[in-house]
């Protein structure tokens, strides 16, 4: 299937113009969609089936575009070799530049100055009255700990301990302490607390309480420090511990603080992120890249006081050195996007997409990633894989300048019809060009005429007159018979050849001139019968053409055109009293009082003064109803209004329209009979027997049904050979 | 065979004029034309008038009017009937239909042709088209078994009945559009219900594939008659 680019109809593989619309498909071709693997057109921005952006633009290389027209791609701009203007730069990003050109040098006091206390700054305080002096000095002095940098010859290299990055603090007056916080003083201050009290000393493990001794066992990040469980094992005997009750309430907070939440995550990670652009906050909070990678090289941290999550984010020991570095620890932490790249690598990448992103499952990337999925190239296995940019070794990213700067096709504006230029009113009431001038008759009739159509009519005349001269023997003779009669036929036969000879009978000729060539050969049939079993036939009609039809039946059963031997006498074994009102009205009052309905004949010659009419009183001397009509709703009026108050036998003939609707009627013996169109008149003329028109008509129906299914057969089988030619 | 029309010479003509319609009928195959239109508007104007003149003279003139005044149509046979003035005086009324300032006043006439004919329907549709339909669809499976059937018949009418009360319960299962909540008892009960209701629009489907089968069958079988007239015209000798 080649889907078109403008109205997405779906059109079979190797079509040139769309079937819909005629746009050319020639141009068109799939793309797969990195995420659900659908083949959309590549004229499609998002995926059909999974909306995932689509867009296949293979970008230039950076090298190969000037200077003002390479292509922004914000992880390059704070790693890159070549900044960018700091202006196109974030503060943090910024920030983060200093940071690594200050840590070219073995001075590592930078990252005091650059890095956020990240976990304490969420710590409630204590209040003032709550603590002593000493401790008020502590938590002034490193509540500005990261807006006013210490310094640089003050502070040590973190070479030596991490906690000696700042002068030593002097210990508060014993006595100004309850006996307990003079104990767990050195121990409980905050990481920059710690850095600012230098030398500690070290607890006895068995001093210290569960979960300060898992955070001392645990493996210390060399690259904060290179004896960093030593320090802590001079802190206090102090923390001794203590029980829960002991402790103020500031220092219970900040205990769990030590244990990451939700919500001190949350909070940690939402700090910087004010400084950025949403997109890339939102890139930054699920990232371990900016707020870890800047909680690593504070530095000043001690290395117990910091929780799980922080500490499983420091460097790994084998990667550690003694010196800090952005390179040894902020760089090990820094998603892909944020590395420089290597030279090797850089090299690399500018001949061939980068290997490495194979193995980078795509499922590793978040929903919310997947979302913001830029752009990228496709590969000859149709993965595609973005070589630059936020995403640079993803599968599955795809750049998102182009698709942002490409204009739609279909997103052209026209001009709104009331938009009139100043002064342009007088346009408005300019003669109109005319109108596209109307197809005329001869014009319809070239449009509408086919051929085929033509060729098939001309089938279907010669399957019917082919039934004129020869009848259908082979048909039969797989029936057995002539024509199979049913028993709705069957039981309409019985009932009239059942009925006592000077019986009357009242007929309805209830059809137009439409039906005729349907119902003429039942009624024929049906009254030449009565008429050879001497019954009366009183005929009506509650249609306008009824009545003249009767008449044109009745005259051609007189016995001068056909060749049976009958009496035939108007007035004695027939009449006509032609058309009545319709309606449910007159039909009950037929039921009711005949005379009053039709007090005369069709001639307008009242009934009285006919023998069959003359003692007419009611429908009680009528034997059989019987209904000709091509409508089930007639029929069913007759049998409300007529059959039901009298009880009269009633019997139908109607037309293969109406008979699955007055079926029915028949399976409820309501009605005692039933012919159905021509095919129940050849059955009629089967019991009489006195053949007539009806069968050589059904023989030719059968023709044309052979005809027509078979010009249907080899229609669908032409299709079937045309579309698997093609 | 002999031909339906006798040899006379109005016959003649009319068999010629009917032939002659009959082609330009025949030519609409070449799409819309000028003998084809023609045909088409000799029939509905003749279908028309004939209607109007059939109407007039046997409503209008032979049941109210000579009743009414037979004195005026030289009728002195018969003896007026004043009550025919009712029926005459609300066909009357309707003529201020024609005006809608006075159409009000057609509403009598409307009104009693309405009532009469809406409680005549209801009433024979009740009691002559439902209630026996509905009878006969309550039937036992095996009604209809007669001795001396063979066990192909018996069996072929238990499936014919089945078939029939199944048949209608899902065809008025098939209007039914309420769905139940999440308990046991409604999913129970759409569980039943919906392919039920999917069985009864089978069956209706079924119902209508039929009645348009006797629609084409009743156009070929005109298409037919008039092919027949035609050889017949021509003097073709045909069976």
């Amino acid at each position: 299937m080649i889907y078109c680019p403008t109205c997405n109809t779906a059109n079979r593989e190797g079509s040139k113009f769309c079937n819909e619309c005629g746009t050319n498909l020639s141009n068109v071709s799939l793309l797969r969609c990195p995420n659900c693997g659908d083949m959309n057109p590549s004229t499609r921005t998002h995926c059909a089936n999974c909306g995932t952006r689509l867009v296949v633009q293979a970008e230039p290389e950076p090298e190969d575009l000037p200077e003002d027209e390479a292509p922004l791609t914000p992880a390059a701009a704070p790693i890159s070799t070549e900044p960018t203007p700091a202006s196109d730069e974030p503060e943090w990003l910024r920030q983060l530049r200093a940071t690594v050109t200050t840590n070219q040098a073995p001075d590592v006091a930078a990252p005091v100055e650059s890095a956020p206390i990240v976990t304490p700054s969420a710590i409630e305080p204590a209040r003032d009255d709550e603590m002593p002096a000493w401790l008020q000095e502590l938590h002034a002095a490193t509540a500005p700990s990261h807006e006013v940098p210490p310094e640089p010859s003050v502070i040590e290299p973190p070479s030596a301990t991490h906690s000696e990055t700042s002068q030593p603090l002097e210990p508060p007056n014993a006595d100004e302490l309850p006996a307990w916080l003079s104990e767990m003083q050195p121990a409980v201050a905050r990481p920059s607390e710690v850095s600012a009290a230098g030398s500690i000393e070290p607890a006895h493990e068995d001093e210290l309480p569960e979960w300060l001794r898992e955070v001392s066992e645990s493996p210390q990040p060399s690259a904060l420090s290179p004896q960093p469980t030593a320090s802590m094992e001079q802190a206090p005997d102090a923390i001794q511990p203590t029980d829960e009750a002991d402790l103020p309430d500031w220092l219970k907070e900040f205990r769990d603080s030590s244990t990451p939440t939700a919500a001190t995550l949350q909070s940690e990670r939402a700090q910087p992120t004010s400084e950025l652009p949403s997109w890339l906050a939102d890139l930054q909070s699920d990232e371990p890249s900016h707020a870890e990678s800047e909680a690593a090289p504070t530095g000043e941290l001690a290395a117990a006081e910091l929780p799980d999550w922080l500490r499983e984010l420091a460097p790994t020991p084998a990667t550690a050195s003694t010196e800090w570095s952005m390179d040894d620890v902020a760089i090990e932490e820094l998603p892909d996007w944020l590395k420089p790249p290597a030279p090797a690598a850089k090299a690399a990448e500018r001949t061939a997409p980068p290997v490495g992103a194979d193995t980078l499952a795509p499922g590793v990337i978040p929903a919310w990633l997947q979302a913001l999925r830029p752009g990228g190239i496709a590969t000859a296995s149709g993965d595609v894989i973005e070589t630059s940019g936020l995403l640079a070794g993803i599968r599955g990213a795809l750049p998102i300048e182009p698709s942002l700067a490409r204009a739609h096709a279909s997103e052209k504006l026209e001009p709104a019809p009331t938009t009139v230029p100043v002064g342009g009113f007088a346009e408005l009431f300019a003669p109109q060009p005319p109108p596209p001038p109307v197809l005329l008759n001869r014009q319809v009739r070239q449009s509408t005429f086919r051929a085929s159509w033509l060729a098939l009519f001309v089938l279907i005349v010669f399957a019917a007159a082919l039934a004129a001269f020869l009848p259908i023997p082979f048909l039969r003779d797989l029936r057995g018979a002539a024509i199979t009669v049913h028993q709705p036929a069957l039981d309409y036969y019985q009932t009239i050849e059942a009925l006592r000879p000077n019986q009357t009978i009242l007929v309805a000729f209830d059809y137009a001139g439409g039906t005729r060539a349907e119902l003429d050969p039942q009624t024929r049939a049906t009254l030449l019968h009565l008429l050879q079993n001497k019954q009366h036939i009183i005929a009506l009609s509650f249609v306008p053409e009824g009545g003249a039809i009767a008449q044109d039946v009745l005259n051609g059963l007189n016995p001068a055109n056909t060749q049976f031997a009958y009496p035939y006498s108007y007035g004695d074994t027939h009449i006509n009293l032609g058309y009545r009102s319709s309606g449910d009205a007159a039909l009950r009052s037929l039921a009711d009082s005949p005379l009053q309905l039709a007090p005369s004949d069709f001639t307008g010659k009242p009934l009285s003064s006919w023998p069959l009419t003359k003692d007419w009183k009611s429908l009680s001397s009528i034997a059989v109803l019987i209904v000709f009509s091509d409508s089930a709703e007639q029929v069913s009026r007759w049998v409300a209004q007529v059959e039901r108050p009298t009880g009269k036998l009633m019997l139908a003939g109607v037309s293969a329209l109406a008979g699955p609707e007055v079926k029915p009627f028949y399976d409820s013996k309501q009605i005692g009979g039933l012919l159905e169109g021509v095919r129940g008149a050849a059955e009629y003329e089967v019991l009489v027997p006195n053949p007539s028109t009806a069968t050589a008509t059904q023989d030719a129906i059968s023709y044309i049904v052979i005809a027509l299914v078979a010009v249907i057969v080899l229609g669908i089988l032409f299709s079937l050979l045309r579309r698997r030619a093609a | 065979m002999q031909g339906l029309l006798p040899p006379s010479a109005s016959d003649a003509v009319g068999t010629f004029i009917s032939a002659l319609l009959t082609f330009m009928v025949f030519t609409y195959i070449f799409g819309d034309n000028l003998f084809w239109r023609i045909a088409q508007h000799i029939l509905i104007g003749t279908v028309a008038a004939y209607s109007v003149v059939v109407a007039v003279h046997t409503v209008l003139i032979g049941k109210l009017l000579v009743p009414l005044a037979p004195f005026a149509f030289a009728r002195a046979d018969l003896a007026p009937d004043y009550t025919l003035a009712l029926p005459l005086a609300l066909g009357l009324l309707l003529w201020t239909k024609a005006r809608p300032g006075r159409a009000w006043i057609g509403n009598i006439a409307v009104g009693f042709l309405l009532g009469v004919g809406a409680g005549l329907a209801l009433s024979g549709a009740l009691l002559g088209a439902l209630m026996p339909q509905l009878n006969r669809t309550a039937v036992s499976l095996f009604d209809g078994i007669r001795l001396g059937m063979t066990s192909t018949e018996q069996v072929g009418i238990v499936i014919s009945n089945s078939v029939l009360v199944v048949g209608t319960l899902g065809v008025l299962l098939a209007f039914h559009y309420v769905r139940g909540g999440n308990n046991v008892l409604a999913r129970a009960r759409d569980g039943v219900l919906l392919p039920w209701g999917a069985f009864g629009r089978g069956i209706m489907w079924i119902t209508f594939g039929a009645i348009f089968a006797g629609l084409a069958l009743s156009r070929v079988t005109l298409f037919v008659e008039r092919v027949r007239f035609l050889l017949d015209a021509l003097k073709v000798p045909i069976r």
